[in-house]
C-alpha cells in the first residue's frame, strides 16, 4: 500500500478524530438502556469509507480501537470494540456499494449501529454462555434509529467540507446526498 | 435524507417492535420470579424475587467486583470497579427477562420465571 503523505495525514488525522470523539463521548451522560450509545467515533468510520479505500478505513478502524482501548479500557473493552467495529464497517461498506447513492449517509450508519449492537451481542453470548443477551437486541435497535440519524447528519456535514477541501482519495467523484 | 432513507428505518423500526413486543408479551404471566447472578458463564446465586426482598451482595471475581442491591425487589449494580461503569447506569429491574450486564466484570443479573 503505497500511501502519500497528505493522505497518511488525512488518515492519521481520522484516527485522532475517533479517539476524541470516543473520550468525548464517555463524559456524556449514559443512554440508561444496556449497552446503548451515541456511537461518536462512528463519525470517523463513515468519513473513512467515503473518502478512502476499504483496506485503508479497516486500519482506521483498528487503529482507534487499539488505542482507545489502551488508553481509557481494557482488554475486555478491546475485544467487544474491535468486532463491533469491524462488524459495522463491513456492514457499511457493503450498504454503501450497494446502495449505488439511493442511501445517504444516514441509512447507512444506521445499518452500522445495527451490525455493531449484533457483533458485541454475539461475542457477549460466546464470552458469558448467556444466549438471554440476545433479548438486548430490540432495545438497541430501537436507539439505532436516532443516534444513527444524528451521527449520518453530523457526517453528511463534515464530507462536505472535506471534499471541498479536496480530501478525496477515491478514483470516482464522491457524489454529496 | 433521502427518500430511500426511511425504508431502512422503517425496516428496523418494524423489527426492533416486533422482538419488544414479543418480549413483552413472554413476560405477561405473573409468575414467581427468580433472580439469577452469573459470573463467568457460572451460577453465582439465585434469590427468589418479592416485593418484600431486601438484600445486598458483592460479587467478587479476578475480573472486578459488583455491589448488587435488591430493595423491595428492585434490583441494581449501585457499586462497580469496571471502566465503563454502563452496569451501574443502567435502569433497575424487577420485570422476567430484564437484565444488567457488566461485559469487563462477566457478571450478569437477570430476573426469570421461578419454576
Amino acid at each position: 500500500m503505497k500511501i502519500s503523505t497528505r493522505k497518511l495525514v488525512y488518515i492519521s488525522m481520522l484516527v485522532a478524530q475517533a479517539m476524541i470523539l470516543s473520550y468525548v463521548e464517555s463524559l456524556l451522560p449514559a443512554i440508561p438502556i444496556q449497552g446503548a450509545k451515541l456511537g461518536l467515533a462512528n463519525i470517523a468510520t463513515l468519513l473513512a469509507l467515503s473518502t478512502l479505500s476499504f483496506k485503508e478505513s479497516l486500519l482506521i478502524v483498528i487503529a482507534r480501537t487499539f488505542l482507545s482501548s489502551f488508553m481509557f479500557g481494557n482488554m475486555t473493552v478491546l475485544i467487544y470494540s474491535l468486532t463491533g467495529g469491524i462488524f459495522s464497517l463491513i456492514a457499511m461498506y457493503v450498504t454503501l456499494k450497494l446502495s449505488n447513492n439511493n442511501f445517504s449517509l444516514i441509512a447507512v450508519s444506521i445499518i452500522g449501529a445495527v451490525f455493531h449492537n449484533a457483533g458485541q451481542l454475539t461475542v457477549a453470548v460466546l464470552i458469558l454462555q448467556n444466549k438471554n443477551i440476545f433479548l438486548l437486541w430490540p432495545y438497541l435497535l430501537l436507539v439505532a434509529i436516532p443516534t444513527g440519524i444524528f451521527i449520518g447528519i453530523a457526517s453528511n456535514y463534515l464530507l462536505k467540507y472535506l471534499l471541498k477541501g479536496n480530501f478525496n482519495f477515491k478514483n470516482k467523484k464522491v457524489r454529496l446526498k | 435524507m433521502k427518500k430511500r432513507d426511511i425504508w431502512i428505518i422503517l425496516g428496523v423500526l418494524i423489527i426492533a417492535l416486533i422482538g419488544i413486543v414479543s418480549i413483552n408479551l413472554n413476560k405477561g404471566s405473573k409468575a414467581e420470579t427468580l433472580l439469577r447472578v452469573t459470573s463467568e458463564g457460572k451460577v453465582y446465586k439465585e434469590i427468589p424475587l418479592t416485593v418484600e426482598t431486601n438484600e445486598t451482595f458483592t460479587v467478587e471475581t479476578d475480573l472486578g467486583l459488583n455491589k448488587i442491591k435488591i430493595e423491595d425487589g428492585v434490583v441494581r449494580i449501585y457499586e462497580a470497579d469496571c471502566p465503563d461503569q454502563i452496569c451501574v447506569h443502567n435502569t433497575p429491574i424487577d420485570q422476567i427477562s430484564e437484565m444488567i450486564v457488566c461485559l469487563p466484570n462477566q457478571v450478569i443479573a437477570e430476573i426469570i420465571p421461578n419454576n
